[in-house]
């Protein structure tokens, strides 16, 4: 198993200090969590930019994991690609403690990962990079006709959609009664 | 990029699509989209209609303008100001089409609707953009507007497009083709609650005045709610003194204060008259409150008479027009 760390160049814990009584609270070290997407491969990300994920921030909230035990246990994301992750990681890094702007130009800009991303962004429950993606997947299709839009986002017809669902219904019950037939023998 | 709806070769073939996303998500994406790719969305498959059906978009104003040849002309300007749809529709099956989609997801700030680009009366009263088209007849959706003008259309189409109207609607602008009994007009809720509401022209119907005042007395409307009229007949002033004579607080050559059954609130008629021009009688009925003082009357009627007179709209100068007005009541 890889892995890779992005912002994390305060890794390590600091080392605890008396702070002068003039000065403010010491500073909580900075503690880090492992992710990793269907790839396997492991990304270090620190808690303040995975509070960008609502999912994530309430998993760990209570935890109390050491930096070990953060390591030991990634949070497994199977359902997410490891370039998606991966681009998710680096959002929510470059985004860490700052008010999102209203325009974000740090999107990726190949258009095939944008849809895989939505789906990320929304199982992580990133609020923010979700509403830059939905602006994203609108501007696909700005100034187009529908059978440009059709042809863009690959939506079938009304005559194909009911096609699938005939042929879908169809191989539903063919297996139906093959299951049916099958527990026939079985009885015998 | 091909118009055809097989798949392209230039196109990349994504692994997830917009068909994976769900509906939720969809949203959020329609909702990001400008009218005129909603408009074109809706026409790719009947779920996509639905969904985009299902979201509302707010413009700061929309003109739709019918001539007599079953055509429509569209503009919606959206909230920051810029143009978001503007088109020119012939064919009556794509009017009707994008005026209900329009209806149905439309919030309008300001909303004219108007009978062709007309000066005076040359619509005749059969023109009925609306009442004579049963398919939008039965339309029983509700659009959402703050102020709606509705310029030149005849009373028919009048209530049937208050009667396809949300709550909420504070202004209303009526034109010059409105003939015969008033009271189906009065008695639309929207025209008792907004909060003002004036017919640029009217013949020869005074009593219209005495109703509109006893309705707001019947109702206890709010001070502050106006409506203003412009007549041929002179007499108003006096007639509405006579007819209200038991409620009478003060009469003087251009106003007559009556009492409402409210103590705190008042009724005002003001004749406006101005020097250089006696054919037009503009009236002003206002409910106004019981304190205030004749040195607090608007000594300046060429203000609001002015909006009567005004010219209707014409593309172009719809910004002079709705800044007085609706700024200003």
């Amino acid at each position: 198993m890889s892995s890779t760390e992005q912002g994390t160049s305060s890794a390590a814990p600091a080392e605890p200090t008396t702070a002068p009584e003039s000065a403010a609270a010491p500073e909580v070290p900075e503690s880090f969590y492992y992710v990793h997407g269907k790839d396997k491969v492991v990304h270090k990300v620190s808690a303040g930019a995975l509070q960008h994920s609502a999912l994530i921030h309430g998993m760990i909230s209570n935890l109390g994991y050491t930096e070990e035990q953060a390591k030991a246990n990634p949070f497994p994301f199977e359902n997410i690609d490891g370039d998606i992750l991966q681009m998710v990681v680096d959002w929510c890094n470059q985004h860490k403690g700052k008010p999102t702007p209203p325009e974000d130009t740090n999107l990726p800009k190949q258009k095939e990962k944008l849809f895989d991303l939505v789906l990320a962004v929304n199982y992580l429950e990133i609020k923010e990079l979700l509403t830059y993606c939905c602006k994203q997947v609108a501007m696909m299709v700005k100034g187009k006709s529908p059978e440009e839009i059709r042809e863009i986002w690959m939506i079938p017809t009304d005559a194909e959609d009911e096609a699938a669902e005939k042929e879908a219904k169809k191989r539903a019950g063919k297996e139906a009664a093959g299951e049916t037939a099958a527990a026939a023998g079985d009885a015998k | 990029m091909s118009s055809n709806t097989g798949k392209s070769s230039k196109e990349p073939i994504f692994k997830t699509n917009w068909c994976d996303i769900p509906a939720e998500i969809k949203l959020k994406c329609i909702r990001k989209l400008e009218f005129k790719e909603r408009w074109s969305l809706r026409d790719t498959a009947k779920a996509e209609r639905s969904l985009v059906d299902s979201q509302k978009i707010k413009f700061s104003s929309g003109y739709l303008m019918s001539n007599n040849y079953s055509c429509l002309s569209v503009t919606l300007v959206s909230e920051n100001g810029n143009i978001a749809f503007s088109e020119y529709l012939k064919n009556e099956k794509n009017v009707f089409k994008l005026l209900k989609f329009i209806w149905k997801v439309g919030i309008f700030e300001n909303l004219k609707i108007s009978r062709g680009y007309i000066i005076f009366d040359d619509v005749h009263d059969s023109d009925d953009l609306f009442t004579e088209n049963a398919e939008l007849l039965s339309y029983t959706e509700k659009s959402t507007a703050k102020n709606i003008d509705l310029e030149a259309l005849n009373k028919e189409n009048v209530i049937f497009i208050l009667q396809k109207l949300e709550n909420g609607v504070e202004t209303i602008k009526l034109g010059r083709k409105l003939n015969g009994p008033l009271d189906d007009i009065i008695s639309n809720s929207h025209i008792q609650n907004a909060r003002y509401w004036h017919i640029q022209k009217l013949r020869d119907r005074t009593d219209l005045i005495f109703k509109i005042a006893q309705m707001w007395i019947d109702k206890n409307a709010e001070i502050g709610s106006t409506f203003q009229v412009c007549f041929d007949y002179y007499k108003t002033r006096s007639e509405f003194a006579k007819h209200f004579s038991d409620r009478i607080v003060s009469v003087t050559h251009e106003r007559v204060r009556i009492r409402t059954n409210s103590p705190d609130r008042h009724i005002l008629l003001e004749h406006g008259i101005i020097d250089h021009c006696h054919i037009s009688q503009n009236f002003r009925l206002m409910v106004i409150s019981a304190e205030m003082k004749e040195s607090e009357y608007e000594k300046n009627c060429e203000k609001w008479i002015y909006y009567l007179n005004s010219v209707p709209y014409k593309e172009g100068d719809s910004d002079a027009e709705s800044d007085y007005y609706y700024d200003d009541y």
